[in-house]
Formats: C-alpha cells, sequence, structure tokens
C-alpha cells in the first residue's frame, strides 16, 4: 500500500475539513458526485476479468496524468486494502458501502481527500469533491475540472440526447448527485422534521439519514440531494439544492433559537448532560456517542457551551467510528471496543473545546450521569 | 401475495417510490428483499451506508412501460428476445436488474427506455457539460458529413475540381484525426 493511502487511513478527517467554511453550524459538508463510464469497455455488470484489468490500467494512466495543479493522487486497488481498511473509507465518506462490500476496482485519492473516485463501483467511476460547509457551486466547479483531467486520457460515454451514459438509467444526463449533510437537532427536537422531509419531494429533493436509511437519523445527521439528473444543466441543480439547504438551514436555526427561548433549562440541561457523559463515561457505544457529538455540537452552537470546532467535532464523529477506533487498535478485542470509544472521547474532547470547560460546571453536570429520555419533554410543533 | 422480487417469500413490505410528491412505483416485497436493498431501517449498531437502491422500482417499471395512449407495445416475445449485440445484455436481464449492460445498450433497449426515462426523469433530453474531447470528435464528425455532402453534390454536378478539393480536405480531416487519436 502506497504510503500516502497508509496516512489517510490512520488520520480521522481530511486536510480539506480544516478549512473555514460557511454555514457549517448547520450544513456540516457539501459533495458533488459525478459518474462517468469509458465508452469501449461495457458497464460493470457485463465486464469480463480482461475488461476490469483494462480499464484499472487505463484509470491508472489517467490519473498518472492529471496536471499536478489539480493536486497529487493515489491509486489504491482495493485488493491492496483489508476489509477494515475499507470500512475506515467508507466511514470517512470516500467510498460507499457497496464498493467496500464488493472488494474490487480501486479507489483515487487526492493528498487532501478533497477529490476522489471510486473505480468500479456500479459505474466505471464515481468521481466527488468535497467541501466543509455549504458550498456546493465551489464542489461542482472542483469537480468538473476533476473530470476535465480525466476525460483528456479518457473518451466517456456520452450521447447527445441523454447526456452520460450510466449503468443504471436513474442517473442518465449529468450523472450528477449532489448532496449536503446537515446537522438538524433543532428541527429533530421540536418534531418539526418530519412535515420538512415530507415537503422535499416537491421540490425534487430527497432526503436520508447520515450511513443507512433510517427514519431517525442517526446523530440528527441527514443528507439531502438531487432527486433526478436528466434534463437540468449541473449550475441549475446545484443553485436549486443550495437554496433549499438555505432554506433548511433558516428554519434549523429558528427552531434552535425557540427552544433557547422557550426551554433553556431543558436545553442547557441536554446538553450539558452530553458534555457530563462524554467527558467522563468509561464505556460508549457507537449509537450514544453519535447522539451525544449532537447535543454537543448543539450546544457549542448554541453558545451554551464552550465553543466545539467544527474540524474538532468532524474527527470526533470519524474517531469514534468502529472501522476507525478497531483499525487504531489493532487486534484488542470487539468487546473492549466500547471503552476504548470512551477513552478516545475523554483524551480527545478537550483539544476540540475552546475555552477549557472549568471543573465545577462539569463536575455540576455529571452528578447524576444517566442520560434520560427528553423527548418526553418536548413541545408540540 | 408473494414477493416481487424473489417470487418465493411472501410479500410483507409495500415499498413506494414517490417522484415530485407522485407514487411513480409501488413493489411488494419480502422482509429479505426488503432488507437486502436497504428499504428497512439499518439495524442497531449498522453504522454503515446503505445506498437507497431505486434498481427494484426500475425492476418494477421496466415491463410496464407502455404509457396509456401509446403505442401498442410489441409483442412479449420480441421484446423478451432482445439483446444487446456488443455487451449480451438480455431483455430480461436488464428488466431483473434495472441495470444496462453498455453504452449499446441504450440504443437496443431505446424503445423500452423511453419511457422509462420521461417516469423517472420527467425529461428526456440533456442540458448540462459535454465532454470536452468527445464533443471535439461529435463537431469534426458533423463537419465531416457536411464535406461528404457537398462531396457528393459536385460528383453529381460533374463538378471533379471541386470534388477534388472537398476530397482532400476529408482525406485531411481524416488524417489529424488518426493523429490525434
Amino acid at each position: 500500500m502506497d504510503s500516502a493511502m497508509a496516512e489517510a487511513l490512520g488520520r480521522p478527517i481530511g486536510l480539506w475539513q480544516r478549512a473555514d467554511a460557511p454555514s457549517t453550524d448547520v450544513a456540516v459538508s457539501s459533495r458533488v458526485r459525478l459518474a462517468r463510464n469509458v465508452a469501449d469497455l461495457p458497464f460493470p455488470p457485463r465486464m469480463q476479468p480482461s475488461d476490469v484489468d483494462s480499464l484499472l490500467h487505463r484509470v491508472e494512466r489517467a490519473a498518472a496524468e492529471i496536471p499536478r495543479d489539480l493536486g497529487i493522487f493515489t491509486f489504491t486497488r482495493m485488493s491492496e486494502l483489508t476489509p477494515l481498511d475499507r470500512q475506515v473509507l467508507v466511514e470517512k465518506h470516500l467510498i460507499s458501502r457497496q464498493h467496500a462490500e464488493q472488494g474490487r476496482g480501486a479507489v483515487l485519492v487526492r493528498s487532501d481527500e478533497q477529490l476522489s473516485a471510486m473505480v468500479l463501483e456500479e459505474d466505471h467511476l464515481r468521481l466527488q469533491a468535497l467541501f466543509p460547509g455549504l458550498q456546493l457551486g465551489a464542489a461542482w466547479a472542483l469537480a468538473s475540472r476533476f473530470d476535465d483531467a480525466l476525460e483528456s486520457s479518457l473518451d466517456w460515454a456520452f450521447s447527445d440526447d441523454v447526456g452520460f451514459l450510466s449503468t443504471c438509467p436513474t442517473n442518465l444526463g449529468t450523472a450528477m448527485r449532489a448532496s449536503v449533510m446537515l446537522h438538524l437537532p433543532g428541527l429533530c427536537w421540536t418534531r418539526r422534521i418530519g412535515s420538512l422531509l415530507a415537503s422535499l419531494g416537491a421540490v425534487g429533493v430527497v432526503a436520508r439519514g447520515l450511513y443507512g436509511e433510517g427514519s431517525t437519523a442517526e446523530g440528527n445527521l441527514f443528507q439531502v440531494s438531487n432527486q433526478t439528473s436528466l434534463g437540468q444543466s449541473e449550475e441549475e441543480v446545484v443553485a436549486h439544492l443550495q437554496a433549499v439547504a438555505r432554506e433548511i438551514a433558516a428554519r434549523e436555526r429558528s427552531a434552535r433559537e425557540a427552544l433557547l427561548a422557550e426551554r433553556r433549562e431543558a436545553v442547557e440541561d441536554r446538553v450539558w448532560r452530553a458534555y457530563g457523559i462524554l467527558s467522563s463515561a468509561r464505556l460508549l457505544t457507537s449509537g450514544e456517542a453519535l447522539q451525544l457529538l449532537s447535543d454537543l455540537r448543539l450546544g457549542s452552537d448554541l453558545h451554551v457551551l464552550p465553543t466545539v470546532s467544527a474540524d474538532g467535532w468532524a474527527e470526533l464523529l470519524v474517531v469514534t467510528r468502529r472501522g476507525f477506533l478497531q483499525r487504531q487498535d489493532g487486534e484488542a478485542a470487539p468487546g473492549r471496543r466500547d471503552a476504548r470509544r470512551a477513552e478516545t472521547v475523554r483524551r480527545r474532547l478537550a483539544a476540540a473545546l475552546t475555552p477549557p470547560v472549568p471543573d465545577h460546571a462539569a463536575t455540576g453536570s455529571v452528578a447524576n450521569g444517566t442520560h434520560s429520555d427528553q423527548k418526553e419533554d418536548v413541545p408540540d410543533a | 401475495m408473494n414477493c416481487e422480487r424473489c417470487h418465493d417469500r411472501p410479500a410483507r413490505y409495500l415499498v413506494k417510490q414517490v417522484i415530485n410528491g407522485q407514487t411513480v412505483g409501488e413493489l411488494n416485497l419480502c422482509e429479505h428483499c426488503a432488507a437486502e436493498h436497504g428499504d428497512l431501517p439499518a439495524a442497531p449498531g449498522q453504522t454503515v451506508e446503505a445506498p437507497f437502491s431505486i434498481q427494484q422500482f426500475l425492476a418494477g417499471l421496466v415491463g410496464d412501460a407502455g404509457e396509456p395512449g401509446g403505442a401498442a407495445p410489441p409483442a412479449r416475445e420480441t421484446v423478451q428476445g432482445l439483446r444487446c449485440p456488443r455487451c449480451g445484455r438480455t431483455y430480461p436481464e436488464f428488466a431483473r436488474t434495472g441495470l444496462l449492460g453498455c453504452s449499446e445498450c441504450y440504443e437496443v433497449f431505446s424503445a423500452q427506455l423511453q419511457p422509462l426515462i420521461r417516469r423517472i426523469h420527467g425529461k428526456t433530453r440533456h442540458e448540462g457539460k459535454t465532454p470536452v474531447r468527445s464533443a471535439v470528435d461529435l463537431r469534426r464528425r458533423r463537419e465531416r458529413d457536411a464535406l461528404r455532402h457537398e462531396l457528393a453534390e459536385a460528383v453529381s454536378r460533374e463538378d471533379f475540381e471541386k470534388a477534388a478539393e472537398l476530397r482532400d480536405r476529408i482525406r485531411k480531416m481524416d488524417g489529424t484525426a488518426a493523429a490525434t487519436s
């Protein structure tokens, strides 16, 4: 394995996530993904082993010819990665679960992880650009440059009528999926999230959880993305989704303000409890960690808790994931994982917060350390 | 009723696809097939991304692509026997998986795809980015076609001087195309 890939697997977040960005109080990250297929090869479902070899060689060569001003890329075959390595790439949103499970093809990653590509997932290539906060326009512009750079040595399957040809007709056209990861604790707490998500369909936007299709998204994190890909230019789609995300963010902020105005004690109690448990617990499951980190972030955004930096928080999200934790631990027994998770959070929490939390405040809220079900106190939406 | 995907187990979930507020597809699935396609909430502790696959909807929509008032669909046997000459994808395979085998499949199954594409996207024509190089090829091809047309006309009116000039230009174009590819 290339040393750049080993480094990427060892750190929780890429350098792109450390940059300052707009709207990070609600928008965690913005992503643009483009599906591309090479014109003279069959699509993945019909590829013979010789086609697969040909694709991998061509993409590896094309990657080597990417102009230096677009950055330095590492091409890694999936066969060089252990299942645990692949799991970490899923947790860092660099590859899909499907790509990790199939274990064939390759992954192409820029040194800062802002640009990456899955090779041989559902399509020959799935390129993506990631930006912190709400920056879909920038993500599209960079993804398009990445696309141009690869296209200078690869011929894309394209039709004048229906655009970029994809394995599944649902991605036809621009073959673009733009998405924003949103943190919506206010809308979840006030139970406005359901009607909001239901109304998104009417404007051509779909929502899903951080990982999976659960009706309640873990950690109050939701991904919203465009539903269709044919008949609208990339710029139109991106501008529309950006406007929808901005609208959701405005509603989330007003829900948070309403919570603070009407239920300040309940809010303070909840976020300080989260802080108390995260800074003191000896065992943490991944689900609990995610919920508490959401509360911690809410407390920071509302200035009830000390400020947790956007990148420090993003790191905490990844270091508490199963794969990352296990890979850091080497051969540690799975039974030790919850203990290791709690220890990791305790160690990292202080560094993520400014200013440091005074002792009396911390001890004050940890006294009754059980995380009670506050949903009983929810005001009607 | 049995699962519409595996046709083996009893259907226990009704899965709907809604686009722009309209239900465009429904599938009755068994627990196994529904879970496999990520349509059920992830199990506790399962923290991997389950991409929402709409292929199962496609599978349900393909073959039911005839539109009200549209032309009568071709005989079932004819459609079932369709096969892409380039990659070997058969129509039943496409109908089962919702996935195409190569770019040529879009031509071969075009009659079945057109209504499906309209139902998925609400549109049938691409707007937006075109690849830089393919677009260059496209321009070159169109230019070449235009020259050939002119050449045929010149020949038919016995303007051999013009014809020779046009032939040289076409040869020169083919030469540059071969040199750059």
